[in-house]
């Protein structure tokens, strides 16, 4: 029978986000947010075509609040922020059809990891009374 | 180019409409996190306006810059060193490190960035 080998808990992060700010970010446009967002995160969006966050689906507000505190989470758990080296769009989250996510590590954040001796990294979310939760945890 | 009351209250203006603060809050010494509440979301929402705002361009970590502290030369018992202080103000020079110099205590860090801060950082884009 075949086991797995255990994985270690390296480190790990959490953040919660506010989803209504969210809508606020969201006013400012697609092309001001795919500075900070990338386009796996913001193509599922509905964004209307007015910059009003009336013309915003709350299911849009949810998915977005959730990568934020997902990149959040996993700076924490990297033990680096943004202003360190790493870009925001160097982590990526995505939801896949089941609604589960998953997260993309490129440039220094993928640096990051394999400096600390990580083998992956995964991401749980939650959404409570208008707050989105993440939680990141790197496994060596 | 925009005087200082001009830019203050256009900053002011910004960190209103961001954090949903009152404007009688928003005071050149208030900070941004402990006084006024933003959170680090809020800090995306505040870049965004002041560009929109003064039609400047904050590249990623200029004005914000986060964990500048992470490198542990810079950081010894839950303080700031020598070495992580004049890093701090070649990264942020429009801060005003006079209180922090006397107190550089990490939990502090935060109070560097106030509505004055921004302020000089505005300023600083225009000249």
């Amino acid at each position: 029978m075949l086991r797995a080998k255990p994985s270690e808990v390296g480190a790990v992060g959490i953040d919660l986000v506010e989803i209504r700010k969210i809508g606020r970010l969201l006013s400012h446009g697609k092309a001001r947010l795919s500075r900070f967002f990338s386009s796996c995160e913001l193509e599922p969006l509905q964004v209307g075509n007015r910059r009003s966050s009336s013309h915003i689906s709350y299911n849009s507000m949810k998915r977005l609040a959730c990568a934020f505190a997902g990149k959040e989470a996993v700076f924490k758990a990297l033990g680096r922020g943004w202003g360190q080296g790493m870009r925001w769009n160097d982590v990526c989250l995505h939801q896949g059809s089941d609604g589960s996510w998953s997260v993309k590590l490129i440039g220094h954040a993928a640096e990051r990891l394999k400096e600390m001796g990580g083998s992956h990294v995964a991401v749980s979310m939650t959404v409570s009374k208008g707050h989105a939760i993440a939680q990141a945890i790197i496994f060596t | 180019m925009a005087s200082k009351n001009e830019v203050f209250e256009k900053v002011r203006n910004c960190l209103v409409e961001a954090l949903g603060v009152d404007e009688e809050e928003v005071k050149p010494e208030a900070t941004i996190m402990n006084d006024l509440g933003g959170e680090s979301i809020d800090f995306l929402d505040i870049v965004f306006r002041l560009e929109k705002t003064f039609n400047i361009k904050i590249p990623r970590g200029e004005l914000f810059p986060e964990s500048i502290l992470s490198n542990e030369a810079f950081v010894k018992d839950g303080g700031v060193t020598a070495a992580g202080l004049e890093e701090l103000k070649k990264k942020i020079p429009y801060a005003d490190m006079s209180a922090f110099e006397k107190d550089p205590r990490i939990a502090n860090f935060s109070n560097l960035f106030t509505v004055d801060m921004i302020c000089r950082y505005v300023e600083s884009k225009a000249q």
